[in-house]
């Protein structure tokens, strides 16, 4: 008898949960407006005299010279930056060797903003693209300087997938061209393993105008 | 949501749903940022 009330209790609460799921508003697939998503960043440039610069993108600044020579940077990676012309500098972010990515930044006439023209290269050779606006803050000169951010519009488009988990959960699947990445959750205050590939791999979000994704 | 790495947390998410179901907000404090990220999508 204890044995059926058990059974008919678990299919009762299979039945519920397969109801909420059914139910539940956050399903279905979604797309990033990018024309009111804000993603704020900021990073740090300060001259050390000559062409020497540290560079500060996510906590751990790095100090190298504007030559264009690949450089020992953050996490194993090289980075390197080549003034192309005294308005522009190319921000090139390597591991191993291989491009990771690229920045071309572009100071505005009066100095006032630098635009980057940010370029992420994934291994199925796929680009993530994103350009950002950034306002001068505090003091400085040339690049030199604390830049806030005042706009970013992701180019690449971006999905995002949500679906029912173990009955009354839900998985949210990034499912782009530079991730797949799928983060489960029960309402349950208990931790669940995230699945896939995050497109930031072993390196921090921001580092190198390193972006951070929707789903990092 | 709370996203953790090796048991410390890399960031916290608010997500609300529009009254009419067509638009969802997430909103993404990381520790150390001052502003939130403010993701908006639209339902396909």
């Amino acid at each position: 008898m204890l044995k059926r009330v058990l059974k008919l209790l678990v299919v009762a609460g299979t039945a519920v949960g397969m109801a909420w799921a059914a139910e539940n508003p956050f399903i279905g697939e979604w797309k990033l407006d990018p024309s009111i998503t804000r993603m704020p960043d900021e990073m740090k440039i300060e001259s050390k005299g000559g062409n020497t610069y540290s560079f500060n993108f996510a906590g751990t600044p790095e100090t190298i010279v504007t030559d264009g020579a690949d450089q020992p940077g953050i996490v194993g990676t090289t980075l390197s930056v080549k003034p192309e012309a005294p308005d522009t500098w190319i921000v090139e972010r390597r591991k191993d060797g291989k491009l990771l990515l690229r920045g071309t930044w572009k100071l505005s006439k009066d100095g006032a903003t630098l635009t980057d023209f940010y370029r992420e290269f994934e291994p199925g050779g796929s680009t993530f693209s994103m350009d950002y606006v950034y306002r001068r803050s505090g003091g400085g000169s040339g690049f030199a300087a604390d830049w806030k951010s005042i706009r970013e519009t992701m180019n690449s488009p971006y999905v995002l997938q949500v679906k029912a988990y173990q009955g009354d959960g839900l998985s949210f699947i990034a499912a782009n061209p530079a991730e797949h990445q799928t983060k489960n959750v029960k309402f349950d205050g208990k931790d669940y393993p995230n699945e896939g590939r995050a497109r930031t791999r072993a390196l921090p979000p921001r580092s190198g105008g390193w972006t951070s994704t929707p789903w990092r | 949501m709370t996203d953790k790495a090796g048991g410390k947390v890399i960031d916290t998410r608010e997500i609300t749903l529009s009254p009419d179901g067509k638009t969802f907000t997430m909103t993404v404090h990381s520790p150390g940022r001052n502003q939130p990220d403010v993701l908006v999508f639209n339902r396909q």
